[in-house]
């Protein structure tokens, strides 16, 4: 074979491997060319050509027999043959035991020695003569039938095969070591719709997908250069254009020198396994981005586009039923044209709007044939003809509880119903997409949860904080009406002394900045604000909520210190939450000092930065001086709702442990050597 | 007598508010010291002055009520003005029953505090007065012979020259004589001056009588 392989396809071999080797004879194998071809069955041509020799043994024989007998000439005697031989073909043993008496009879007349009638079977040569000629009729008469019967059964077995060979559900071929196509089956040239002359050379080229053909000529050429069998997964193109998963497998034949004579291969279409194997490693992508938590928009565009993929021009949509259950919502469409989404974005559900709002009313698939004709288009047909959307056929998505969270449509641009393949891609994927959504929903159900408790803790602990806030507050107030008011002094001088003035005035405008500061705080801390990602400066965050509490605590005696890191990375997360995790860890220091001697109360907020494996981290602590916890405490101490603090709910180390999770950290507490006991949390440096 | 110049105390741990009321106060022409911490002011030097003192309640340390509590131990009348970040009412009562002046919230109005000032710096002007007369007079009673004395307590309990002789089996004109020398020792113009001296310096003449009886 030269060249790169070229197997449009191939026998199956493995029967010829088990009972026949040629041994030269491969003339024996018919080439029915491009009408589709038979390999004869070698072991009737074999038995065929025994059979012939002994028969001519066998004339030979009885000729020279005859020719003594009656002294003939050689002529007579070969002409004498050809009518027994001729009458013996009839295959009928009375006809050719008549015939051959009468054969004899007349040869005795006519060539006896002296003329006349001599039926006399007188002489005892005579006798074995027509005993001799009877019994070569006889015997070449049996040899002729049992002859036919075996043609008989050999062209019984050829049209067999031939069937075979083309009903086999795979494209099969033939193809010489010179990497000439000698035959394919007839279910190749039905696939691919091309004559075997077109087939010859590099034309495989032409029913190969081009982005497989590095891959099968690699591939052959491997195979031809070891002489192995091979196999490989190929585009083929259907007459039709449409391209189609096979599998190919070819395996050589050898002659008795171990020579490669023919490569046989056969193509299984495999397309459906593809499929399947395609839906099942795209069911698997989008479980995995909805396990991690993929953002909605994201999972559903994907599995859109595992279903367009699936299904060769469709276009898939996505709608999303809204919160009071009304209207639908864009939600995935990637390859809807963004005027027609945006178009029906937002439409009200009912019995008779498009296919999606009339699935998501009913509950039920509404499949529309004909968008230019179905009446429950009638509003927006003229939207969907311009953009060439002929049929649309739309399921609903059902959640657990069996309620409608919307729709998963596909499109056509033509007036059609779905196929089954199609239909079986709906029925596997709306689910999907339904879980999609409810977990969607329910993930943001518990964080809306979690946030609101998170701020709920926020208020109570500011509502610990009220006094010193007010404090906080009022103190610049004050500060600001004092320098007010003597500013008016001043300046209902006869001669105002403009410098106070101005100083004071100075002072009025950074006292307001400072109450704006301690309000912007603490509406910082109550707000309802979805928690973000932006970058944090932790050392920041301590000062501002030192700031806030820092009253509090020097009101209730307790000696304040920070030693924080230079050049403290910054963090990525959510700011309010990280400052409720210290103001959490810094109410907590105060509350466990109550008993503790005034001149102890102290509370130590250190920073440190660890170089960790993968990168810097931030280390926080908070050290106080108060009761500690004991051993029964350190094991309960994270969970919710407990607490040692008589007015305690028990949530701020849960829900700072649970911030802090959610930034990728951990929090944990450490009893000091001394007395009390210090919280820490680490969080990752931004990389 | 002149009238001398008040100064205002301030103690109030928050700088910036210090400032502010110290420019508010000299703004009116009140002359303002401003401590940080209850400490500083009460190891400051204080000049002899009608004062008031500004007390933010809550303070580090020392708080304004301690503060309050601690003057009052050493005898110092220093009218104090309360000032809080936040009305407490218990807080407050409390204040206002160790005898402060004024109690007031922050912000507060600028006039109710120059007001609350003023009431307290006459209130202490008024009280230093008193004080000052008061020691006078204890030093003209300290002059005062025994004998005097005992007149003194005859004539202001209303007895007649007669009845203070015979009290103190003496003549009439002796306690004539001796009368006269209480009467200007003590710089009395008149009996009834002499009794409203004797009250202040808490001489009881009933007492006197009863022990002469």
């Amino acid at each position: 074979m030269t060249g790169e392989a070229s197997y449009p396809t191939k026998v199956g071999v493995d029967a010829c491997h088990r009972g026949y080797y040629p041994t030269g004879g491969m003339d024996t194998l018919a080439s029915g060319g491009a009408s589709g071809a038979v390999n004869r069955d070698g072991i009737v041509t074999h038995r065929f050509w025994r059979t012939a020799a002994r028969c001519g043994a066998g004339f030979a024989v009885l000729a020279a027999l005859t020719a003594v007998l009656y002294r003939l000439t050689l002529r007579f005697a070969l002409l004498y043959l050809l009518v027994v031989v001729f009458v013996s073909l009839t295959g009928d043993f009375v006809a050719s035991a008549i015939v051959s008496v009468a054969a004899w009879l007349c040869l005795a007349y006519f060539l006896s020695p002296q003329p006349g009638p001599q039926l006399v079977l007188d002489n005892p040569l005579n006798v074995v003569a027509v005993l001799a000629f009877l019994a070569t009729a006889l015997v070449v008469t049996s040899l002729v039938s049992r002859r036919r019967a075996s043609f008989q059964e050999t062209a019984a077995l050829r049209d067999q095969l031939s069937l075979v060979i083309d009903t086999i559900p795979a494209l099969t071929g033939v193809t010489l070591p010179s990497g000439a196509i000698e035959l394919v089956n007839r279910r190749w040239l039905d696939y691919t719709g091309l004559s075997l002359a077109e087939a010859q050379g590099s034309g495989w080229r032409r029913w190969v997908h081009p982005d497989d053909h590095e891959l099968v000529a690699g591939k052959s050429r491997a195979a031809q250069a070891a002489g192995e069998p091979f196999e490989v997964e190929v585009r083929q193109q259907r007459t039709d254009g449409v391209y189609r998963w096979f599998l190919l497998r070819v395996v050589p034949l050898r002659n008795e020198r171990g020579e490669v004579v023919r490569w046989y291969g056969v193509s299984t279409d495999i397309e459906d396994r593809k499929r399947a194997e395609a839906l099942l490693a795209g069911e698997k992508r989008l479980l995995e981005m909805m396990a991690g938590g993929d953002a909605l928009a994201a999972v559903l565009d994907a599995l859109c586009r595992l279903v367009e993929e699936q299904s060769a021009g469709v276009l898939c949509s996505i709608l999303l039923l809204d919160a009071e259950g009304r209207h639908l919502r864009h939600g995935a469409a990637p390859s809807l044209p963004r005027s027609y989404t945006e178009a029906i974005d937002g439409a009200a559900i009912g019995p008779s709007v498009g296919s999606c709002g009339t699935a998501a009313y009913l509950g039920k698939p509404v499949i529309v044939t004909d968008i230019a004709t179905d009446a429950r288009w009638a509003d927006y047909r003229e939207l969907a003809l311009a953009h060439s959307l002929r049929a649309c056929w739309s399921t609903p998505m059902l959640s657990s509880e069996g309620k409608v969270l919307g729709t998963f449509a596909l499109y056509s641009r033509e007036p059609r119903g779905p196929h089954d393949h199609e239909q079986d891609i709906v029925e596997r994927i709306t689910p999907l997409a339904a879980v999609a959504v409810e977990r969607t929903h329910a993930a943001e159900a518990l964080r809306q949860a979690q946030a609101e408790l998170a701020r709920v803790t926020r208020v109570t602990t500011l509502g610990e904080l009220a006094a010193s806030i007010a404090h906080e507050v009022n103190q610049p107030l004050a500060a600001i009406v004092a320098d007010a008011s003597a500013c008016l002094q001043w300046l209902a001088a006869d001669r105002p002394d403009l410098d106070n003035v101005r100083e004071a005035l100075t002072a009025v405008v950074k006292d307001s900045e400072r109450a704006a500061e301690v309000i912007g705080r603490i509406r910082g801390l109550l707000s309802r604000a979805p928690a973000s990602r932006e970058p944090c400066d932790l050392g920041a965050v301590v000062h501002e909520m030192l700031s806030l509490v820092g009253p509090e605590l020097r009101r209730l005696g307790i000696a304040v210190q920070t030693t924080l890191a230079p050049d403290l990375p910054l963090v990525i997360g959510d700011r309010i939450q990280l400052q409720q995790v210290l103001l959490n860890l810094l109410m907590n220091a105060a509350e466990a000092m109550r008993e503790t001697p005034p001149e102890q109360r102290r509370v130590v907020v250190h920073s440190t930065v660890e170089h960790r494996g993968d990168g810097a981290w931030v280390i926080l602590a908070v050290e106080d001086a108060g009761i500690g916890f004991g051993e029964l405490d350190a094991a309960r101490l994270f969970e919710a709702f407990y607490t040692t603090k008589p007015n305690g709910l028990g949530m701020g180390l849960f829900i700072s442990r649970s911030i802090v999770e959610r930034h990728e950290g951990h929090l944990w507490g450490t009893a000091n050597p001394d007395h009390g006991a210090t919280f820490h949390f680490d969080l990752p440096g931004m990389r | 007598m002149t009238i001398e110049a008040p100064v205002v105390f301030i103690v109030d741990d928050d700088e910036r508010f210090r400032d502010a009321l110290r420019r508010l106060l000299s703004s009116v022409g009140l002359a303002v010291e401003a401590f940080a911490t209850a400490q500083a002011f009460l190891t400051a030097h204080r000049p002899d002055a009608p004062a008031c003192l500004v007390l933010d309640v809550r303070l580090p340390g020392l708080s304004g009520l301690d503060l309050q509590r601690e003057l009052t131990a050493v005898d110092v009348s220093l009218p104090i003005i309360f000032l809080t970040g936040y009305g407490d009412i218990p807080m407050s009562v409390r204040a206002m029953k160790a005898g402060a002046v004024e109690f007031l919230t922050k912000p507060f109005r600028e006039q109710d505090l120059l007001d609350a000032i003023r009431h307290a710096i006459d209130r202490h002007r008024v009280a230093r007065a008193d004080r000052r007369e008061l020691v006078e007079l204890r030093h003209r009673y300290d002059s005062l012979t025994p004998r005097e004395r005992d007149v003194l307590a005859g004539v202001i309990a209303g007895l007649l020259n007669k009845q203070i002789a015979a009290d103190l089996g003496t003549s009439e004109v002796t306690v004539k004589e001796q009368r006269g020398h209480v009467m200007h020792k003590m710089q009395a113009g008149s009996v009834a001056e002499l009794v409203r001296s004797a009250a202040r310096l808490g001489i009881d003449p009933a007492a006197r009588r009863g022990a002469a009886t």
